[in-house]
């Protein structure tokens, strides 16, 4: 027989105190590497995700190029001390599928037919993991393409909904991504109003769902303001007090 | 309280998807693109219009070759029929032979890597570019070879039209400033033509203010109070 984990406090918050369509904390920096063209770096909740774009550069080797636009490679890693347990520094099926995920995402955002025969590189690397890191991820990694000066329809954030002790909740943490009941990463790009990711895993009813994406928009429209105050924070001139 | 004020001189920053005219009455311009009735930025930056049509110029972006372009750049590897350059674009340009001022070099990998090894520098012309294929360059022309002395420093190609200015003032300004003379690429890249660290520094100083304050109005006295050493 399985323990029953409690995710609920008495008064009916959740384990970490927050409401049920709380987000996290959440602090954003853009333009933290010097080395990549863009970068961003996030904290959410627990959560601490780098992004990093390279590019866009000439397509080698020449044959993986495409003539009338532009190709991404994605790259979601966790680092090894990411975790409680030291995680195997190779790549594991779940980021495999999480880079093509990720690639997917991100590629109706970008005016890839603006640089043909050329390849941007992003790169995501997950610092320290507390559930929700491929929306975290997404959403850094947006930063840094826009912060790399890639031309993009918008930008998308990107949020995970779900479902604990029947009840649905937003921006689930590690502890209720493991014994919730359904998990929905979702992204959402506010100026096309269109969904660029949307995955599930667990059980819900059709009207939890419609629940759940309405409060996936709500949070992953707060996160997009987040974004655009971070961008324009990176770009803005800081003057000391003279 | 003059941080404040200049703070609030800074032409507001539009980022990607932001909404900056409506296309029933104006043109979509550079890095702005339409969707339905409205235009929505691509990129950074900030919005000039001249009534007509609304731009957005990127406060951040790559360099795009466009044939006329003066650029300064750094041969990567010689090969049979001419050299591949280094523009600091996406692509890597290409040198051929024939735009190389000086005739009668034997047709051989040794030959051509002892004209212009890899890593030389030079100021090239862009003869032709093209998003499918390579950009083409030519050293035949005023001004234009190998850069044996001074140093390189580089800018956010989109800034390089602000380090310029109108007809030239701003440049005209940190040379007489500096005392010194520069060659701007329009890649980003520039040639300080000094053998004099305090001078290269002054004028990577200059450059650090025109890469982050370039959006920030009264640029060019604040650049002039650099070079001079004067106190606003």
């Amino acid at each position: 027989m399985g323990e029953h984990v409690v995710l609920f406090n008495e008064d009916g918050s959740r384990t970490d105190g927050r409401g049920l369509d709380e987000l996290r904390p959440i602090r954003i920096k853009v333009g933290v590497l010097s080395n990549a063209q863009g970068s961003a770096y996030i904290e959410q909740g627990k959560n601490k995700i780098l992004a990093a774009v390279y590019g866009p550069k000439e397509a080698l080797p020449k044959h993986i190029s495409l003539p009338d636009r532009c190709i991404l490679r994605c790259r979601y890693h966790m680092a090894p001390f990411s975790t409680t347990e030291r995680k195997s520094p190779a790549p594991s099926r779940r980021e495999i599928e999480l880079s093509m995920v990720l690639r997917n995402a991100l590629e109706p955002l970008v005016m890839t037919s603006l640089f043909p025969r050329t390849v941007i590189d992003i790169f995501i690397e997950v610092l320290q993991a507390d559930g929700g890191t491929r929306c975290a991820g997404l959403t850094a990694a947006v930063l840094a393409l826009a912060d790399a000066g890639i031309p993009l329809r918008g930008l998308a954030a990107a949020c995970a909904v779900g479902k604990a002790d029947g009840k649905v909740i937003v921006d689930l943490n590690d502890l209720e991504d493991k014994y919730g009941e359904a998990d929905m990463p979702i992204a959402y790009n506010p100026t096309l109003d269109g969904i660029t990711l949307l995955q599930m895993d667990g059980i819900m009813s059709k009207e939890e769902v419609e629940q759940a994406l309405s409060l996936a928009i709500t949070a992953t429209q707060k996160m997009h303001k987040m974004q655009v105050d971070a961008l324009r924070e990176r770009f803005s001139v800081q003057r000391r007090e003279t | 309280m003059r941080s404040n004020e200049q703070q609030q001189r800074q032409r507001p920053i539009v980022v990607p998807g932001e909404y900056v005219g409506d296309s029933r009455f104006h043109i979509p311009g550079l890095n702005v693109y339409r969707l339905s009735d409205r235009m929505l930025a691509t990129t950074v930056g900030l919005v000039r219009t001249d009534g007509k049509r609304v731009d957005v110029v990127a406060l951040k972006s790559f360099y795009q070759p466009k044939a006329g372009d003066l650029v300064v750049g750094i041969v990567r590897e010689p090969g049979t029929a001419g050299w591949t350059v280094d523009i600091n674009s996406p692509f890597l340009a290409f040198l051929p032979l024939s735009e190389y001022p000086e005739k009668r070099i034997r047709l051989t990998r040794d030959s051509m890597g002892r004209v212009l090894e890899a890593g030389t520098v030079l100021t090239g012309l862009v003869k032709d570019a093209s998003i499918f294929s390579s950009p083409v360059l030519t050293l035949k022309g005023k001004g234009l070879g190998v850069v044996s002395n001074g140093f390189l420093l580089s800018i956010t190609a989109s800034k390089v039209p602000r380090l310029i200015g109108k007809k030239g003032s701003m440049l005209s300004t940190i040379e007489k400033g500096a005392n010194v003379k520069l060659t701007v690429g329009q890649n980003g890249r520039l040639i300080v033509h000094s053998e004099d660290l305090n001078v290269v520094m002054k004028v990577r100083e200059v450059i650090g203010m025109i890469e982050k304050e370039s959006h920030v109005y009264g640029l060019t006295e604040r650049v002039e109070a650099l070079l001079t050493g004067r106190r606003l």
